[in-house]
């Protein structure tokens, strides 16, 4: 769907480049993640992808367009919702995402059905300089879905919801998953990338220093122990068991079998403890 | 189709941030002036008074619609759609010549001004607002606040109106015919001057040069700065 090589970009007449030399492919049906701090080259990535940046140097094509380029067709089939949500906001939810919707020639999407997909049925006659940071993030992706696009751009897409929406916006693009679109996911939310993204790529300072899947990164970089806390009378207890034949392991049985146990964990990575370890950089 | 919805859509976000009700208001205001005014001055005071409505007015008007949709990061989300950038422009001009023209029209009904070279006069008034839009445009795509706007369009405001002393008979020189407001003056002053036919005919192709080239200007600086910001 989305191929890059060597992409390079500088901002105006900056000598130094945002973006440094960035390989990586995404496939069709897939949930890709740019995960880094502030300022890493993720939006720079995005807009270039989506064709508001184009004086790029590299190679760049998405689903099998050169982005140098781009017509008035490409913008029918991917839909955007950027980090900063741009809507009118003297006109309510409704009439912008109705405005929107003419753009497109082929059928829209029905704008209350979305609207009532993010809780906003309510609000739908409300006008946007009403709404709450969060009500504007969920009426924006709402305008990113209008032309059922194959291809979905989300700009940290659960900025500023509460854990109620995060939760129902992650179901939400888990859903257009589903419905086999391809989606793009810009984000330093470390929960986000390990929830929805099928790989991650991780940027800082412009570049990817590695690309995989949020799992397999967690195992790669765990170490193979079970911790368990458990009761020991009055006490609590923990220990840690290598994962090793852990059906055989005397002392895990022992626990098992004659303990009360609390809590058991197996000691894979967090994805932030890979990117910290990756990097050398926190994400804040 | 998408030029439609944008005319409209503009057309709908000048209503909602009361620029026809500050139309309405100067329109009202100016119909009482000319109605005030002995017979003799209404046709002078009339081509000053549209000469300020469409262009000065028009000038920073069109300035302030392109910086509010700015604040409200408004062109990025349209150049994401199959938008075009000619149309975005065009739905920009079309949406303020209404108002603009409308506006003209109305302190002529409201003056009892009219006469026969109408034709002449339609024509500079619809070519004057034009051009001002695009005079509008060319600097808005720039600025990136309302006083960097307000600044810049004052100075080159003042200095593009200054044929005007030619028009008040105070000072006079060749080079005012390179100026679009020698022509704008001349084309909105034949209800009350008799201009040859070839003050009538430069004039028309004064104006025609102008929206060539800011009509240039406009879509280029506003692919660079606007639809590709870099």
């Amino acid at each position: 769907m989305i191929q890059v090589n060597d992409l390079h970009f500088a901002y105006g007449s900056n000598s130094h480049d945002t973006l440094r030399g960035l390989n990586f492919h995404v496939d069709t049906g897939e949930i890709f993640g740019f995960l880094g701090p502030s300022g890493a080259g993720k939006s720079t990535t995005q807009k270039i992808l989506i064709g508001i940046l184009n004086n790029y140097r590299g190679a760049v094509q998405v689903n099998g367009l050169n982005l140098q380029q781009l017509n008035s067709e490409f913008y029918e089939s991917i839909g955007v919702a950027f980090e900063t949500p741009n809507l009118y906001s003297k006109f309510t939810a409704l009439e912008n995402l109705d405005f929107f919707a003419q753009f497109y020639s082929s059928e829209a999407r029905n704008p209350l059905e979305l609207l009532a997909a993010v809780g906003l049925e309510e609000a739908a006659k409300t006008r946007v300089s009403d709404f709450s940071k969060g009500m504007k993030v969920r009426l924006n992706f709402c305008r990113s879905l209008l032309n059922n696009p194959k291809l979905l751009f989300l700009d940290e897409p659960t900025a500023g919801l509460d854990p109620v929406n995060l939760r129902k916006m992650e179901a939400l693009i888990l859903a257009e998953k589903t419905r086999g679109n391809t989606i793009c996911i810009t984000t330093h939310d470390m929960h986000v990338a390990d929830t929805l993204c099928d790989r991650v790529a991780f940027i800082v300072d412009g570049e990817v220093s590695l690309i995989d899947s949020p799992r397999d990164l967690k195992l790669q970089h765990g170490e193979r122990f079970v911790d368990i806390e458990y009761r020991e009378g009055d006490s609590l207890q923990t220990k840690s068991i290598s994962m090793e034949k852990l059906g055989t392991n005397d002392a895990f049985q022992n626990i098992l079998n004659n303990q009360y146990i609390e809590t058991i964990h197996s000691r894979e990575a967090s994805l932030e403890d890979v990117f910290v370890k990756t990097t050398g950089r926190s994400l804040q | 189709m998408r030029l439609l919805a944008a005319v409209g859509q503009d057309i709908r976000f000048q209503f909602r941030h009361g620029f026809y009700y500050a139309y309405a208001v100067l329109t009202i205001l100016y119909i009482i002036v000319l109605r005030l005014l002995p017979d003799a001055m209404v046709h002078p005071a009339l081509t000053l008074i549209l000469f300020t409505d469409i262009c000065a007015l028009g000038f920073f008007f069109v300035g302030a619609i392109v910086l509010l949709e700015r604040g409200q990061n408004l062109a990025q989300s349209l150049f994401v759609t199959p938008l075009r950038l000619h149309e975005y422009l065009l739905a920009k001009i079309f949406s303020f010549l209404l108002l603009s023209i409308t506006s003209a029209f109305l302190i002529m009904l409201g003056a009892f001004v009219g006469g026969q070279d109408l034709i002449w006069f339609i024509f500079g008034a619809i070519m004057s607002t034009l051009i001002y839009t695009l005079f509008g445009l060319v600097f808005a795509a720039r600025a990136r606040h309302v006083n960097d706007y307000f600044v810049k369009a004052l100075g080159v405001g003042l200095l593009i109106s200054l044929p005007i002393f030619a028009y008040l008979r105070l000072f006079d020189t060749p080079i005012f015919y390179v100026f679009p407001t020698r022509a704008t003056l001349i084309l909105l002053d034949v209800l009350a001057t008799d201009y040859t036919i070839l003050e009538k005919l430069f004039s028309v192709a004064s104006l025609l040069i102008w929206f060539f080239i800011l009509s240039g200007l406009t879509y280029q600086r506003f692919d660079k700065h606007v639809r590709h910001p870099a």
